[in-house]
């Protein structure tokens, strides 16, 4: 493969004559409307200049005066709100972007592709000079805010709409590659252990392109072989170390003959596993729901054709995080609470006994124990659907059995690396990888990272995010469709206009301290007495803490509109443990389902905020 | 420019010299032609509203892909905002690329790795003059075009075929 012939291919692609004679007529028009209106414009600001300039002074003066004032009025602002939309804000990279340094063009390199393309280096000498603090500007970023309904009752719309604060992220992130690789790390930063999510949730919603490590793995006949091998069944998950894939332990191999008859990979088969050709049955794809009028046959692992094409024609669906309690392989083995029973591909499918502790689509905590039905089992392992471990994540809707299941491509196995909860993508299908543009980030074969929920239970993940970013871009989205949502506890349906649940009691409780301060604040009230050892050793289930000026900061949602507020960056659904970080309680010990009271100060003020936790879970927060 | 002669001339050097990279470069950022030659008609629309005072030919050129590169962001960002946009999944990769294998390689690629790989194999420009226009730094691009050739190495050298017939 030859640069010249991509030259040649890329040098056939040319507009056509007609665009461009279209082109030049269009160009004409626009220089003569230019041409005309500035015209218009030197009249109209002359002689408007002679009969009223001395009032136009004036005007400048008091618009001067009243921004002036209006500045400071918003500098003397208490709290700080949730940041609105910059429709400005692309504009102003934009006037940075052109009017930046230019650069001149250069030779034409004539080398392979394959070749080192840094051997290009090295030509700062053809830089030109500035351009013009005149030239156009590139359309500014639209700002869609105001077309949805749905988008100001949910928090994460900033993250996504506002542009300054993607371009921030953008430089982050290009800030953080480039300093990654003058580490001599060779790999993303995606793949690096540092990763801590991404700002942009198109990237990785979808994404999987690689299948097991089946070829060292152990490999039981049954399922309740593999789980009664697997010891503990249930055990934590092994965090990858570092950049590199961890190996399935076992290299005592046997594979069986996959279930449609097709040989299976031999034995630690590079080339079985780079291809992942391993004649994955259609069925593994295929999901019926409970009518049987919807299936998930789509070719394509866009997420906006699983949305459209399978999400949408669900009557109810639950974005939820759940912990695998037991697992039933057969009909033999299940003893289930429904009428009739559960239809299932024992072949293919596992039931599983499963415990809820979250639905994000309503963003409320959960504890509810349900089935739920899903594709994997011992033989499938082979095939990247192992019998479900761990913690998930998944869009699940109710079957006719009122059995759960989710959606095969929405299904995310959950791990705390570092401190962080991480969503990794288990989804796969040989044959159909997502297309690369716009799922996998880029991230080489090499980059992927292998978790092993059990010894043997190999399963190799490509793609991963927070799980708060991933959550918060899936609710996001899907709740632009309006969905009506599947209530997973079983329990009577709430109104659905409770968008922010009312607290019951916002008042500490009488017997828990009354006030204390924040542990680590830089600025402590003079009035506060030193935090003790003793204190520091109290177990919290009710703290109310009266925090210094400037370390508070409330973005709580307009009156009237709904909304999550957040509270220094802390929203609903976020772990108690991160709470306390941000809230500077470090030094305090806190009950699972403790219920902390901040109280800004008397020139922020005063305001206070009750922030409740469930399970170790923020689960309210309500402003007073 | 004084006379409208003049003008007529500038505009037709300009679209003849410039157009076919605007478009290109448009190409390869968005993986769309109609919504390529959309932006390279804005490019030359802002040009004509602006007529900066070019310096050089090659300060003229480097104006023009800034602003469709820009333009291309831009783009791109109103289509992650807009996900009931119109998407390509019907069209085949054929018609979607269709200039020949290495290309449609190319535009297999993520799109950074797409514009990086044009700048600097068609345009010809260096990794710090990349660096200059993109805004990244040099250790990124060249990181950029590493991967964008390891990658484009694998989909040559193979595992291509069987995707080929995939929407």
């Amino acid at each position: 493969m030859k640069a010249t012939e991509y030259k040649n291919e890329v040098g056939s692609l040319k507009l056509s004559d007609e665009f461009k004679a279209e082109l030049k007529k269009k160009m004409l028009e626009v220089y003569e409307e230019r041409s005309s209106e500035k015209k218009e414009e030197k009249i109209t600001v002359s002689s408007f200049s002679k009969k009223y300039g001395k009032y136009a002074a004036l005007a400048a003066c008091l618009v001067l005066v009243a921004a002036t004032a209006g500045v400071l009025t918003l500098r003397g602002l208490p709290m700080a709100k949730s940041a609105a939309p910059n429709p400005d804000a692309a504009m102003n990279e934009a006037t940075q972007d052109v009017t930046a340094e230019p650069y001149a063009t250069p030779e034409m390199p004539d080398g392979p592709l394959g070749e080192g393309a840094e051997g290009a280096e090295g030509a700062d000498d053809m830089l030109a000079e500035g351009f013009d603090d005149g030239i156009p500007l590139p359309e500014p970023a639209q700002v869609e805010g105001a077309e949805d309904g749905y988008q100001d009752d949910l928090p994460e719309v900033d993250e996504v709409e506002n542009v300054d604060e993607d371009i921030a992220e953008d430089a982050a992130d290009e800030e953080t590659e480039g300093s990654a690789l003058q580490d001599g790390s060779p790999y993303s930063r995606y793949a690096s252990e540092g990763y801590d999510g991404d700002y942009n949730g198109d990237d990785y919603v979808l994404s999987q392109r690689s299948v097991t490590n089946a070829g060292s793995a152990t490999v039981y006949d049954t399922s309740a072989a593999l789980l009664a091998n697997s010891s503990p069944v249930f055990v934590a998950p092994v965090a990858p170390a570092g950049d590199v894939p961890a190996e399935a332990p076992n290299d005592n191999v046997e594979a069986p003959a996959s279930a449609d008859g097709s040989d299976a990979p031999s034995e630690g088969s590079e080339e079985a596993e780079e291809e992942g050709d391993y004649g994955e049955p259609e069925t593994l794809m295929i999901a019926e729901s409970a009518d049987g009028a919807v299936e998930n046959t789509l070719a394509s692992f866009e997420y906006y054709d699983i949305r459209d094409g399978v999400i949408a024609k669900l009557d109810k669906i639950a974005l939820v995080r759940f912990t695998i309690e037991d697992a039933y392989t057969g009909y033999a083995e299940v003893s289930v609470n429904t009428t009739s029973g559960v239809t299932m591909d024992v072949a293919t499918q596992t039931l599983y006994s499963i415990n809820i502790n979250r639905e994000y689509l309503s963003n409320e905590s959960e504890d509810a124990d349900r089935l739920l039905l899903n594709y994997g089992t011992a033989d499938y392992q082979l095939y990247g659907r192992p019998v479900m471990q761990g913690e998930y994540i998944a869009l699940v809707y109710e079957n006719a059995d009122g059995v759960l299941e989710p959606i095969p491509q929405l299904v995310y196995s959950v791990h705390n690396v570092n401190g962080l909860d991480i969503a990794y993508h288990v989804y796969c299908e040989d044959g159909y990888e997502v297309d690369p543009g716009n799922t996998n980030m880029g991230i080489l074969p090499e980059e992927t990272e292998a978790i092993t929920n059990t010894a043997n239970n190999p399963e190799r993940y490509t793609q991963k995010a927070a799980v708060r970013e991933l959550t918060y871009y899936l609710r996001r989205n899907i709740m632009r469709m309006e969905p009506t949502l599947l209530n997973v506890s079983g329990e009577e349906p709430e109104d659905e206009s409770e968008e922010v649940p009312v607290p019951t009691e916002t008042e500490p409780e009488p017997s828990q301290p009354a006030e204390t301060q924040p542990a680590q604040t830089e600025a402590p009230p003079e009035t506060e007495e030193p935090v003790t050892a003793e204190a520091e050793k109290t177990v919290y289930s009710n703290l109310r803490a009266q925090f210094p000026t400037g370390l508070l900061v409330f973005e709580l949602p307009e009156p009237g509109l709904d909304g999550l507020p957040k509270v220094n960056g802390i929203s609903i659904g976020d772990s108690l443990e991160d709470a306390i970080k941000a809230f500077y309680l470090t030094k305090y010990g806190f009950t699972p389902d403790a219920v902390i009271t901040l109280v800004a100060p008397e020139e922020e003020g005063g305001r206070s905020v009750t922030v409740r936790f469930t399970d170790g879970i923020v689960s309210e927060i309500v402003s007073d | 420019m004084q006379t409208a002669n003049d003008v007529g001339v500038y505009i037709s050097s300009v679209v003849d010299k410039y157009s076919d990279m605007v478009y290109r470069t448009a190409y390869h950022a968005l993986c769309d032609r109609s919504c390529a030659e959309d932006i390279a008609q804005e490019v030359f629309l802002k040009l004509m509203r602006a007529l900066p005072d070019f310096e050089s030919d090659e300060h003229e050129k480097a104006w023009l892909l800034k602003v469709t590169l820009n333009m291309c962001k831009t783009y791109n960002r109103k289509v992650y905002s807009h996900p009931t946009e119109e998407l390509t999944e019907n069209i085949t990769k054929t018609e979607r690329f269709g200039q020949g294998p290495v290309m449609e390689a190319v535009m297999e690629l993520p799109e950074k790795y797409r514009t990086v790989v044009y700048l600097h194999y068609f345009e010809g420009y260096k990794i710090a003059e990349i660096s200059e226009m993109l805004g990244k730094n040099q250790n990124t691009v060249s990181s950029l075009l590493l991967r964008a050739r390891k990658q484009l190495k694998t989909i040559l050298e193979g595992g291509l075929d069987d995707e080929s017939d995939r929407v």
